[in-house]
This record gives C-alpha cells, structure tokens and sequence, in this order.
C-alpha cells in the first residue's frame, strides 16, 4: 500500500451510502450472477414462501460490500479471503449504509484483517464480512 | 418420526455427494454487467464475487435433494482466491455437500445445508479458488415456510 493509502486507513474508511435498492437493480444483478431465485424478483413468489416481499440476493449485498472494500482501499489490493453472514433481510426501498475497518486483532501471517458491514436503515446488521488482504500486496 | 427429521435424515445420507464437473468461462460482457449491477468501480479487475456466477455444482446437488431454490436463503458464503480471477479465463468446478445440520429457530426448524466448491485452472489443474456456501431451509412445525427472519449456522 502506498503512504498515503495507510495513512486513510489509520484514520479509518468513510462509509458509503448506498440508493435505494430498486427491482431493476436486483434483476440486472440476476442474470448477471445467474441466479434464478424467484423470492428476488417476484413479489408474489417471496410472499407464498413467507417473506415480506422481494429481497434482495444475499450475494448482492455481499458483492456491494465487496466493492466498497476494494474501493475504499484501492486498485491493485488483491483479497485472500472473505467470509460473508448474512444476518437481515434488506427489501426493496431500503438504503444501505457500508462500512469498513481494520481488525488487527485478527491478522494472521499471511494477511492483514478487516471488517465490513453493510447495515440498514434501522441501523441493524444485513450482512456482516470478515476478511484478509494478501500481506505482500 | 416427523416429516422434518425424514427430510434431514434423506439430506444427511447424502453427506460427501458431489456435483458433476462444470466447465465455464469468465466472459467480459458478463463481468461488465455484474460489476454493473454491483457498483464495481475498478474496470480492469473482475469483482473477487463474480464467482457467485458458477453456482451450477449447487444448484445440481440442491435439485438431487429434491429441494427447490425458492425455498433456500443464503446464510453464509467464504470465498478464498488463490490467484486473482481473470477475465476470459476459463474455469472448472465442482460441489460437494459437505455437511447438513438442522436447530430450531423461532417459530419452526432451520436446516442448514453446507456446500463446498473448489475452482480449478482446466489446463494445469491448479486450484484457483475455494468458496463454501451454507444455505438454509426455513420451516414451520407443519412444513409451511415461516416469515421469521435469517437464522444462522453457527
């Protein structure tokens, strides 16, 4: 990492506000990942199975958060691990707010630790990751 | 014997299980539209979870279980990347079901399903990548799919 990327990171990562989770959003991420779960993009299908209405993947939220990781610490970081729990439903018209900080008590020899959440508008936990920078990088 | 404790008991005999070898590549338009999707702002790297993309090992194993995506949430995903994904490289994998353990929750039983996927280069068999995806099935005492929200594994 370059001086000033550690320097960002000492005083901690900004977090990130996302829109609204729109439908649009959720289908064009769909066919995307290939991922044909109709409780994400049929209102009347995630009502039979006993949810509130469409959720979003748990996977786009994870992929969300992943961004906000790789954006908030730079081109050319290379992941070594992430270990995503999906803890809340996030349905459609709710805000997520991303979050990301270091977690040096759980480094290990291979990686530098950190920890990212992306939370609701309630300020409840959607889904919570814990993960490893590759330490050479 | 419940119906619940059948249906565990079917998906634990089938602990060790593996999916055929699936054969994919990464293809850039496909990365441009899930980076689309996903907010990715670094053009010349693929996302680290584009490998959600290669989920057919699993789907084959949860329809050999007899059991339906729209009953499953996702509870838990890990990946591990050995090297970085590389667009229009090409990859083979397979699932294992590795494991399957059952808790009640709020209102009904949870059965959690754990699944294993190594990512292989088809070339030189050098692992790429390893995920372990732990989807659960939410039922009420009568079977019924309940409204209470995620439970989780551990």
């Amino acid at each position: 990492m370059s001086p000033t990327q550690v320097d960002q990171a000492q005083a901690g990562f900004p977090d990130r506000v996302l829109p609204p989770v729109e439908a649009a959003t959720l289908r064009a991420y769909a066919e995307a990942s290939g991922d044909p779960n109709p409780i994400h993009l049929d209102e009347a299908v995630a009502k039979e199975m006993g949810l509130p209405g469409i959720i979003a993947h748990g996977m786009w939220v994870a992929s969300v958060l992943t961004s906000h990781v790789q954006r908030s610490f730079g081109a050319g970081i290379q992941l070594s691990r992430m270990n995503y729990r999906f803890k809340g439903m996030v349905v459609l018209g709710e805000a997520l707010t991303l979050t990301l900080r270091w977690r040096p008590d759980r480094d290990s020899s291979e990686g530098r630790a950190f920890e990212a959440q992306a939370k609701k508008p309630d300020g409840s936990v959607a889904c919570i990751a814990q993960g490893e920078l590759y330490r050479a990088l | 014997m419940s119906d619940l404790d059948a249906s565990l008991s079917r998906f634990s005999r089938q602990i060790g299980q593996e999916s055929s070898l699936h054969r994919a590549r990464l293809d850039r338009a496909a990365i441009e539209a899930f980076g689309k999707s996903i907010s990715w702002e670094i053009p010349d790297e693929v996302p680290p979870s584009f490998l959600t993309r290669f989920r057919q090992g699993e789907f084959e194993l949860l329809s050999r279980l007899g059991v339906e995506l729209r009953q499953v949430l996702h509870a838990e995903q890990e990946y591990r990347w050995l090297v970085p994904l590389m667009a229009d490289s090409q990859l083979d994998y397979r699932a294992r079901l590795a494991d399957v353990l059952s808790k009640g929750g709020k209102g009904g039983r949870l059965t959690f399903l754990k699944f294993d996927s190594e990512y292989l280069d088809p070339v030189t068999t050098r692992a790429l990548a390893q995920s372990r995806t732990v989807m659960v099935i939410r039922e009420s005492a009568d079977g019924s799919p309940h409204s209470q929200s995620q439970g989780e594994p551990q």
